[in-house]
Formats: structure tokens, sequence, C-alpha cells
């Protein structure tokens, strides 16, 4: 697998103060799905826009296929966008109430230079293909439910065929059973036309469903990255651990965590999860740990974890 | 087993519906249970199936917007149909409410404090000021509030959601409740945030054997909490039995759906098994039984009958002539 996306030591500081983005490098290979997941305020939606294009980091690099994203202009950004689509989290708002879901879906197909007459069958086939029929491509957001837009809002973003789509929380609104037909309609677009997701969502049962690889995030920074049967069988991180715990209905021992996600704007020193890490000690008040490897495709951002040997 | 008259909670054949000048709209369409004293009770359901409304409707907290029929009993003495001063004097006294978004539940213009010392005051449980601010910092301090003092100084705008959530569930528990109302107590919060704030509910539920009738579509919270379980669906319980049978051995084509619907982590991946189509809006429920449309094992007969909820193994009921004749040997 080679990588179709890649974002180096990204920064992102907003304006009142909170450090939103901290040193995060994150790789998207073709075809693969990327999780990445954390709870509110750990910056996995900055990271989704700033990956996207849609804001400027800092400092940092992100390279689609081989070329840097902040360094495009617009014609060269818009150029980028029919490769890389966004499936947004609530599709009421992301959807035009005033256009049918048809004119939404020929809209992005005119931005990106699809002749007039190709448009219309291009849109039925592809509203057929998530399951919505002709006459319901007549009908206004207003008229649909949340799961049936949240189909066409998978449509709109397959219509140009990307090779990436980022899912910013794009299941979190719907019903568990709606949720899992969406799940699965991905999967199977996956394998159907080789795109690769970043998969941005705060339920690591749907993250772990879904993706080949996860990344954990934990106030701005990527504390671990593994295959997802890798963290959830042997999670290195302890924040990765405890979050693994408190996720519901699991079986697992729960660790509860004492205190609360600290301000992303006054920052602990050191490693930003010690305040609340049952194993911490002195030294996590020093440096937040780099991610380093702890075994192949596996890496975390702690000093109680150990690079093996063998692997150097 | 008998349920006894002097239940701390008991609904029996409570609907409700919604009234405005145009239409009206049935929303809770017959739910019966008993709550008992220290039990807790789950109802599980997705959107529009009428968990909430149930639960508010036990605090008549609609007003002149719905119509309640049936009955709510607590200890025997009935709630619909009493005045709104009888009502106040209940409502945050003997049944109390923990709501979904504590921000909307507190006053942001007073101070946490001064929010307690009210109801303490309203419920003569403290009749004095100073008497009710220190049990006011004691009740802060009782839901793991770190800085009570600081705490009970500070205005809602101050706090994170998860130390507003501790906040609010000091003021439900502040008189004593015998039944505690959580309705999705979790949802507006963080997984890690969400263990502390369950956690406390359990804990404060077993110092002082409240009966709480908890709210959630989120399974894995039903699993992990306990206790007996309803699950709607279009404003009916389809299934009622204690939580570790029900998800464990669904009886209802609806509960057993909702759980394969499910991602299980760290169990071989592919395809979920979706049930099709999705829950029917309020106001649009289909005739017969409401899941019948979407149901696997539906026959001609569930579109036109709405299947009551009958007893299908010891302690348990579920509303479907399917599993009836299935498993339930024992149906009435």
């Amino acid at each position: 697998m080679s990588a179709l996306l890649e974002a180096t030591g990204l920064n992102k500081t907003f304006g009142n103060g909170v450090r939103a983005v901290a040193d995060v490098s994150l790789t998207v290979n073709r075809g693969e799905t990327l999780g990445v997941v954390g709870e509110s305020g750990c910056g996995k939606s900055t990271t989704g826009k700033i990956l996207l294009g849609l804001l400027a980091p800092d400092s940092g690099d992100v390279t689609f296929d081989g070329e840097s994203i902040p360094a495009m202009n617009r014609t060269q950004l818009r150029a980028l966008r029919a490769r890389l689509q966004v499936v947004p989290q609530n599709p009421q708002t992301s959807l035009n109430p005033r256009l049918t879901v048809r004119s939404s879906i020929e809209f992005n197909l005119r931005a990106h230079g699809v002749a007039r007459a190709e448009r219309g069958p291009r849109v039925l086939a592809l509203l057929d293909r998530v399951g919505l029929t002709a006459a319901q491509s007549e009908r206004f957001p207003h008229e649909l439910s949340g799961g049936q837009l949240q189909r066409v809002a998978i449509a709109r973003a397959l219509s140009t065929s990307p090779d990436l789509v980022v899912c910013d929380e794009a299941v979190s609104a719907l019903d568990k059973s709606v949720q899992a037909q969406v799940l699965n309609l991905l999967a199977d677009l996956q394998h159907e036309t080789g795109v690769a997701f970043l998969f941005i969502s705060h339920d690591l049962a749907v993250v772990e469903h879904i993706s080949d690889r996860v990344a954990v995030m934990y106030l701005g920074r990527v504390v671990e990255v593994a295959s997802a049967e890798r963290l959830w069988d042997a999670p290195q991180h302890p924040y990765t651990t405890a979050l693994l715990s408190a996720t519901p209905g699991q079986g697992r021992e729960r660790i509860v965590l004492h205190g609360e996600l600290p301000s992303p704007a006054d920052p602990p020193s050191g490693c930003g999860f010690r305040t609340r890490c049952p194993v911490a000690e002195d030294v996590c008040a020093g440096e937040w740990p780099a991610l380093i490897p702890v075994a192949p495709a596996h890496a975390a951002a702690c000093v109680h974890v150990k690079t093996p040997a063998t692997t150097g | 087993m008998s349920t006894s008259s002097v239940a701390p909670l008991q609904v029996t054949s409570l609907t409700t519906t919604f009234v405005s000048r145009h239409r009206s709209v049935d929303v809770v369409r017959g739910v019966s249970f008993t709550l008992r004293r220290g039990e807790t009770m789950m109802l599980l359901g997705e959107s529009g199936s009428g968990k909430s409304v149930t639960a508010r409707s036990i605090m008549q907290l609609y007003g002149a917007s719905a119509k309640l029929g049936g009955s709510v009993t607590m200890n025997g003495m009935e709630l619909l149909g009493m005045s709104g001063s009888e009502l106040r004097s209940l409502r945050g006294g003997q049944v109390a409410l923990i709501p979904q978004d504590p921000t909307g539940a507190l006053d942001p213009l007073r101070r946490i404090g001064a929010q307690l010392v009210e109801v303490l005051n309203v419920h003569g449980v403290e009749t004095t000021k100073p008497a009710a601010r220190r049990r006011a910092e004691e009740l802060l301090a009782m839901v793991g509030i770190p800085d009570p003092k600081r705490v009970a100084d500070s205005y809602p705008h101050q706090l994170s959601g998860g130390m507003r959530q501790r906040a609010v569930i000091a003021i439900a528990v502040s008189c004593d409740p015998q039944v505690l109302i959580a309705d999705e107590p979790t949802t507006a919060l963080d997984v890690t945030v969400q263990a502390q704030i369950l956690e406390l509910i359990v804990e404060l539920q077993q110092r002082s054997g409240t009966a709480v009738l908890m709210v959630t579509h989120d399974v894995g919270v039903a699993r992990d909490f306990g206790g007996r379980i309803g699950v709607m669906y279009a404003g009916k319980l389809v299934e009622e039995g204690p939580a570790a049978q029900v998800l464990g051995d669904p009886k209802h084509p609806y509960t057993a759906g909702l759980l394969a619907a499910l991602p299980t982590p760290g169990v071989e991946r592919g395809h979920l098994r979706s049930i099709v189509g999705a829950p029917p809006p309020v106001g649009a429920f289909p005739a017969g039984c409401a899941f019948a449309p979407r149901c696997p094992q539906a026959r001609p007969s569930c579109h036109e009958q709405d299947p009551p909820l009958v007893d299908v193994a010891p302690d348990r009921s579920a509303a479907c002539p399917v599993v009836n004749t299935t498993v339930g040997e024992r149906a009435a």
C-alpha cells in the first residue's frame, strides 16, 4: 500500500489560545480506512479540516498524492476537491434546504466540470447505489430521514470518484439500526471503488469496526496508532486503555479516570494526560513523550512504553 | 410476580398525546411497568420511540400541551390529575429528574449554591439559609465535586459539562427522592466522563435505596447498568425483563435486530446485520405491529393486529406473536 495522504508535524493554535492540533502526523494509504478517535476537544475535527484544505495549519505539511495542500492555489484546490471529498456529521445543515437532493448532487458534478447531459443519469445511478429511488431524488432535504440524508451526502461525496473521503462523525447522529446500514454501505463502496476513508468519530466501537488502522487523539496530539485489531486487543497508551474500558457494555474492567479533559487553551505541562493518568510519574511533567514504535505498525506516546529491541 | 400497590412507581397503560390546534399525535401508546424500591428500570429505544416522553409524562412536565391517559401511582397515590401545587411539592421532592442537558436545566444567572439552597428550602429539607448552604456544600461533595465551596459560588458557565451534570445530580438527590428519573443523563458527555457519572448514579442509588428510571438509547449503558429493561418502539414497550436476559437472549425481533446491528469490537468484522428501513417518525406509526414493516419474521396478520405485551418466560414479556408461539409456551 502506498501513502495517499501524508500529514507531517501539523500545528494549529486558534486566536483564543486553544492549541487544537499539536505536532500531528498521520498517513492514509490508498484504499484503506484510517480511524481517528478521541473525545470532544481532542482536535480530531480540526485535523480533518486541515487535511481537507479547509483550514491552514500554522506549521507542518499535508501532501495528497505527493503534492502539498497548504501550498496549493485556488485553482489547484478546486481540482483537488474532486479527489478529496467529505461526508459531514449533520446532513440537515450540509445539504442546501432549497435544492432537491438531485440538484445538490448535480451542483457538485457541475462544479467539477461534468457535462450537462451526463449529470442526470449519473445522479440517478449514484442514488440508486446508495439505496435511494428516482422518486426520492426529487425530494427536498426536510422530506427525508436522517439516514436517507446521510446516503445523499455519501452519494454526493462519491459523485466525483474521489480517492479519499473524510467522514467527520458521519454516522454519529443516526439511530443504531440505521447506523449499521450506513456503515455497511461505506464498506461496500470502498470494496467496489477502492476509495480511502479518514473516519473521524468519538465512538470507539464504530471506529474499530470500520477502520483498518486507528489513531487515538488526546488534547490535540496523536497518542497511539495501531491496526484496529491490535488497538483493541493490546492498547499500549494508558489513555487508550481507559477509553476502551469506558466504552459501555464491553465487559472490560472499568478504569474510571478522575477529572476531565483539561482545557486545550491551558494544557498541563509535559504529557497532557498526566493529570488524569493512573500511572503518571514525576517524569511525565517534563515533556510530552514522542510517538515511538512499540511493535510493527504500532506506536504510542508514553514514557511507560518501550521500543522492543528487535525492531530497533 | 404480584405488583403491589405500594411500589414507589407504578405506570399502567400510560398514553401521551400531544395536541395542537390542527392535530393530535399519539407518542406514548399504552406503557405499563412497575419500579420497586431500590430497583433500576431502563427504557431503551431509538429516537421517536417515546422513551423520554414516557419519563417526562410521569412527572407531567408537558402541561396543557399533552393529554395523558392511564395511571401513574407513587406508593399507591395517583399522580395523573393532581393540581399544580401538589405536583410542585412532588417534583424535586419525592420524584426528581436528571435531564440530558445539564446546561439547560440550570439557571444561567444564579450561582450553583443558590439553586441548591432554593430546592432545599422549598421542600422544607432545610428551613434556614445557612443550614441549607451547608447542606448544599455537603451534597456537592457527595456527588464528587472536589472543591464544593468554589463550585457553590460558581455560575453554571464556569463549570465543565461533567461538573454541571454533577451539580444537577446534587440538586436531584437533595431531597432524597424515592424515584429518580434520569433522561439520557450522559448522552451529552464524553465517554470517560460518562463512566464517572454512571458510577455516581449507581453509588447514590446503593446508598439511599432510590428507585431509578433511566432512559437511554445506548445498549452498552443499559448492559452495564443492569436492573430491568424495557425496550420501546413506536410508543410501546415491545419487550421487558431483567437486562442481562433481555440483552443476552432477546425475544422480540426488534430487540434482536437492534443488538445485531451494533458493531462488536474484537469480534470478526464484516457486514453488520442491519434492520431494513428506519424507525417510524412520531405521528406516522404503522397500523398493526409498528415494527412489522421492518420485521424479517412478520406474518400477514402482524400488519393488522397489534400484539399485546404478554409473558414469554418467567419474569419476561414480549409483544410479538411469533416469539409467543416459538418460545413462549407459557404465554397467556
